[in-house]
């Protein structure tokens, strides 16, 4: 596997996606208020037993539903890893810790927020639920996850023929993560801010054959989109930015509209870029 | 093709135990623990933890670094260390010469800026329009990497990094975050994706990470006894640990290089978020992966650097995994946690550079792990004292975190 022209990383043996799900905000529940959050109830139906469902937050009930769901149709024996990436984490069950270290005195601390704090929670939670024991990581590298787990995941491929895996990345929206966000400066548009948002996107790959191809990913977004213009013919190009209106900013986007796009009606070559955060990725697709 | 193989050519260390690998391996072979109260941060919880000596103001006086910037402690640890080991791999193969290398930096964490977050918080979650917001920006993990890798691209001579590719990245996944990270590294450089990597883990000890062990009660009051029927607990503790990885292909003949990084591998268990299964199942499983990609077998190791925390659980899961494997044969072993503490998300790098010393320096002598005093009922098995000498070809060293995920790592002596 090498770089092509330093900027696009391309499979060693082809990528095709089998099942993509995604999750973002209901644009009719945008209350106005500049944060846009994600109906967990769903996850009902994904995660039956009550208890367990109970006992995890919003944003591990979004990301490991999704996950699972984009798993729904697989064998767990096929399932060569599971990689995730987030930007910020499980941030209500850190706060929610936090809080009681303060509030407690560090005493009598219930260990269920800071269990769930741990950025690979989800990866785990999904491979616990299946029973897969296979391959499993988290990246957290701001928006640059994504890179990193796509690589990963051309990587398992190549070593496990025959084989798929899940790749999906998550992120949560909070008051809290609004308001330090702002004073950070993060996702401004103009003399304002985009609205916080949040969402989970997974995709499940293999060398299978399928409608759609995975011909590289860009750990560089903005180059990808410099070369587009250049040496890329017939690319259609979709940015991230022209979604935000309905998912809301967030550092883990592209895994979420990458599913958008997929899902869909575009055929043909399309260049999916994250330009809503400073580091963000590309992802070059081909859909029949 | 014929399989790239990969070299350890260079190494940094911070722990409890000194601020560099030599530090480190005297203090070891003295056989003095470094674990103690907590100093350098307010806590009301009395455990003895492996912290590093320096504080913060301490660290950035010895990188040469503004006291009035903000630094992540995990950051300013990690920097130390892989100023060390970009150091060590110049003097060990020189300064590359050839400027179409890939090198990739990939680094694991569990908590990044933790440290700079809780105080922040604490001060200011009542007002979050008040306080230095600078303090709340190391809070997410590839902060810490990020600020890593700029201040070393910034001021390195090795020339390592002014190749470094856009793709380097963090891994979290809890206390193996850096087995995950040298792990990727690996199949980056086999694959021909990266020619050198410089691959580890950072993590600074802090009290949401303290409160967080001690509120699921595996903390030990005193100082904790892998494998030992006794055992009650871990110690946690903090440090960095970097490898740099070369592709043997691109090393002139001459190059000075530790060892082989032979296998790896990564299972889960699929059982509990923060708990293993009694027969090890998920370390069964990494140590096997590992085992296949080094294509070595079982009998062909001679030491495992185990995870070996000292909580009744993980202890009792990693010596069966190991008597399954080794088929109840189970090669001398130890646990460096009684001398610095689970160092956390940076464990398996700040103990692979241990690994990797004993293999160049062909002896395990100051890897024995001391004060052991009764067998565990359910295996039998007793951890290496010392007390023969040990020449070693192939060590197997593992880490194992939240989530069930478990990584082993395979080191071949040259």
């Amino acid at each position: 596997m090498r770089q092509r022209n330093g900027i696009m990383i391309e499979p060693a043996v082809p990528c095709y996606v089998h099942f993509s799900r995604y999750l973002c905000p209901d644009e009719m529940a945008f209350s106005g208020d500049e944060i846009r959050t994600v109906d967990d109830s769903f996850c009902k139906a994904l995660i039956p037993d009550a208890n367990v469902r109970r006992r995890m937050g919003h944003l591990l009930r979004i990301a490991a539903g999704c996950g699972l769901d984009a798993l729904k149709c697989v064998d767990s024996k096929e399932v060569a890893g599971i990689i995730t990436s987030t930007g910020l984490g499980f941030m209500k069950d850190t706060v929610s810790f936090e809080n009681m270290i303060i509030d407690r005195k560090e005493e009598l601390l219930n260990p269920s927020p800071f269990m769930q704090s741990t950025f690979n929670t989800a990866s785990g939670y999904i491979a616990l639920m299946r029973g897969i024991r296979a391959y499993n990581t988290a990246y957290v590298h701001r928006a640059g996850g994504f890179a990193a787990s796509m690589v990963d995941a051309f990587l398992l491929l190549s070593e496990n023929s025959g084989k798929g895996v899940l790749v999906g990345g998550f992120d949560e929206a909070t008051r809290e993560v609004d308001v330090l966000r702002r004073r950070l400066g993060c996702w401004k548009k103009g003399d304002g801010f985009m609205p916080l948002g949040e969402g989970a996107g997974f995709m499940y790959l293999s060398s299978e054959t399928s409608s759609v191809k995975i011909s590289g990913v860009c750990p560089d977004g903005r180059a990808a989109l410099a070369a587009d213009s250049g040496s890329m013919d017939n690319v259609e190009v979709f940015r991230c930015s022209s979604y935000v209106g309905r998912t809301g900013a967030f550092q883990s986007i592209l895994s979420v509209v990458v599913s958008i796009v997929l899902e869909s009606g575009f055929t043909g070559r399309a260049l999916i870029c994250d330009d809503v955060n400073p580091d963000g990725p590309a992802i070059l697709i081909f859909k029949q | 093709m014929e399989t790239r193989k990969i070299y350890v050519t260079g190494l940094g260390v911070v722990s409890a135990a000194g601020i560099d690998v030599d530090s480190n391996v005297a203090m070891l072979s003295s056989g003095k623990t470094q674990l103690a109260s907590v100093r350098h941060f307010r806590t009301g919880l009395n455990v003895p933890v492996g912290e590093v000596a320096l504080s913060d103001h301490a660290l950035k006086s010895l990188l040469e670094i503004d006291p009035a910037r903000t630094f992540s402690r995990t950051s300013l640890l990690g920097i130390k260390a892989v100023k060390e080991a970009l150091e060590d791999h110049c003097n060990r193969v020189g300064k590359p010469d050839n400027e179409s290398l890939n090198v990739v930096f990939v680094s694991g964490t569990s908590v990044g800026g933790m440290d700079l977050s809780e105080g922040f918080w604490e001060e200011n979650r009542d007002d979050l329009s008040k306080g230095d917001i600078a303090r709340i920006m190391f809070h997410d993990p590839g902060a810490s990497s990020g600020a890593i890798y700029d201040f070393v691209s910034r001021t390195d001579n090795s020339g390592l990094f002014r190749n470094a590719v856009p793709l380097s990245t963090t891994i979290s996944t809890a206390c193996s975050s850096a087995g995950n990270a040298i792990m990727l590294a690996a199949r980056m450089i086999r694959s021909g994706m990266a020619d050198i990597a410089i691959a580890g883990g950072a993590d600074s000890l802090c009290r949401f990470t303290l409160n967080g062990f001690n509120s699921l009660r595996i903390l030990d009051v005193e100082k904790c006894r892998p494998f030992d029927a006794t055992r009650a607990g871990l110690n946690l503790g903090e440090g960095a640990g970097y490898l740099v990885l070369s592709a043997a292909d691109i090393l002139g003949g001459q190059a000075d290089a530790y060892c082989e990084l032979s296998g790896w591998g990564n299972a889960d268990e699929a059982y509990h978020q923060t708990a293993s299964t009694p027969e090890g199942v998920g370390p069964g499983l990494a140590m096997l992966a590992a085992l296949n990609v080094s294509g070595l077998a079982a009998e062909d190791i001679d030491f495992v650097n185990t995870h070996g925390t000292g909580t009744p659980a993980n202890d009792l899961a990693e010596s069966n995994a190991m008597i399954r494997l080794f088929a109840g044969n189970v090669p001398a072993f130890s646990s460096l946690k009684p001398f610095f503490g689970h160092t956390l998300g940076a464990s398996e790098s700040v103990e692979a550079a241990m690994v990797c010393r004993a293999l160049r320096d062909g002896s395990c002598d100051f890897m024995r792990q001391l004060d052991f005093s009764e067998m565990m009922p359910e295996t039998g098995l007793c951890p290496y004292n010392g007390d023969v000498r040990i020449v070693p070809h192939h060590i197997l060293s593992s880490a194992f975190g939240f989530g069930g995920n478990c990584v082993s790592l395979v080191f071949s002596a040259l």
